[in-house]
């Protein structure tokens, strides 16, 4: 791991990248495993809440095969656009913010949009032949997997700078009982 | 110079001792008589109105005022005081009272009587009872007092007695019954500093799992990744 690669992770960020390691596999695969929850449980409640509307309705069978191709892509694009949103406007997805690890350019400039995409699909790519597209980040100095080659990202600690509330628990009551 | 010599005894002249006892006799008659005109004469005095009114003109006047302010400032009552204390009087005289039965007459007119109110509430009121009262509530003494009866066996054997009597079954289940508890126990719910505990020992439960759980994945980023190269330099062996 070079010093050189670390600061060039985002001009605002040097300080933070030269005291923040790369984030591991169990690390992000945590991170990735509480996004899993977010995304399948938000489309578990659509898919209830659509079921639940079906059963007053009458759908013909055509329809209904119609509704699913409908609703698997609109999964598809909303995994989609929870990955790429996150990755695009501060890098940290909602697993990123819990393990406290933030995915960033390895170079200079900015993650935008379009290596966002590009950084999902090669996490597909990295997934599908038996997740072997990730075993580069056991092995690298870095800790890149073949997403983050694709993008050329890296995936950083990102500690929580939010100050303490002070005295949050002691304060003191604002309302008088009866 | 004196002469420890006896006087010589003279021969008495007849009839003396005759005429002493007759003497005796008549001066015992008259001493006698005397008294008893004294006591006559007393008697009629103090019978009479005048009599009365003389001492009440005594008494009255400035002149037995000022004997009496002489006697009370004078020595005459600390010689008076040790000689009742010498004489054990105030023992006798409590003595006989208690037996008298006085004591228990005080105790019922003072509780039967409005005396005892008026010096209960005076003391009450006076800021001496406040200040006894702190030192009481404030003295070590009633500290170690309140601990002994509270580690008391008959303390326990209370607690226990009330635990188990019907009184606390039917206070608590009054106090369910009331609407005016589970108002206050919402009121208490929806307040501020409540909802704010909660929250924050939520937040704070929830973040310290979330920060063990982050600590146990970057050692297990180390580990795992010790095990792959020792696994790929032994199969490249």
């Amino acid at each position: 791991m070079s010093s050189g690669a670390a600061a060039a992770v985002r001009p605002s960020m040097v300080d933070r990248a030269a005291d923040a390691p790369y984030a591991g596999l169990v690390t992000r695969g945590l991170a990735f495993a509480i996004d899993a929850v977010v995304i399948d449980g938000a489309a578990l409640l659509v898919v209830a809440v659509v079921a639940l509307a079906s059963t007053v309705l009458y759908i013909p069978d055509d329809l209904k095969t119609v509704l699913l191709a409908i609703g698997a892509g609109a999964y598809v694009v909303w995994a989609t656009g929870y990955f790429v949103s996150f990755w695009a406007s501060d890098g940290r997805t909602l697993g990123n913010r819990v393990m406290y690890i933030r995915v960033a350019p390895a170079g200079a400039g900015k993650l935008g949009y379009r290596r966002a995409v590009l950084r999902f699909v090669g996490l597909v790519l990295a997934v599908l032949p038996l997740l072997l597209g990730l075993v580069p980040i056991l092995f690298n100095a870095r800790r890149r997997g073949l997403q983050d080659r694709v993008a050329d990202t890296v995936v950083v600690h990102d500690p929580d700078r939010r100050a303490p509330r002070p005295g949050a628990r002691h304060a003191p009551p604002t309302r008088q009982l009866p | 110079m004196s002469d420890d010599r006896p006087w010589p005894r003279l021969p008495a002249p007849p009839g003396l001792g005759m005429a002493l006892r007759l003497g005796a006799a008549a001066g015992r008659t008259a001493s006698a008589s005397a008294q008893s005109a004294f006591l006559f004469a007393l008697d009629a005095t103090l019978a009479a109105p005048v009599a009365e009114t003389a001492v009440d003109r005594v008494l009255s006047s400035a002149l037995a005022e000022r004997t009496i302010d002489r006697v009370l400032a004078g020595p005459l009552v600390d010689a008076i005081a040790r000689d009742l204390v010498k004489n054990s009087v105030p023992q006798r005289l409590a003595d006989q009272l208690l037996a008298a039965g006085i004591a228990e007459e005080v105790a019922a007119r003072l509780l039967a009587g409005p005396e005892l109110d008026r010096v209960i509430d005076a003391a009450l009121d006076s800021p001496a009872f406040d200040r006894v009262a702190d030192k009481v509530v404030n003295s070590p003494a009633l500290e170690r007092l309140a601990e002994d009866v509270a580690n008391s066996p008959a303390m326990e054997r209370a607690a226990v007695r009330v635990v188990e009597s019907r009184l606390v079954e039917a206070v608590v289940r009054r106090l369910l019954e009331s609407d005016e508890l589970w108002l206050l126990v919402g009121e208490i719910a929806r307040s501020e500093p409540v909802t704010d505990a909660i929250t924050q020992d939520s937040l704070g439960f929830a973040g310290e799992i979330a920060a063990e759980v982050r600590s146990l994945s970057r050692g297990g980023d180390a580990r795992v990744e010790r095990i792959a190269r020792r696994m790929v330099r032994r199969s490249t062996k």
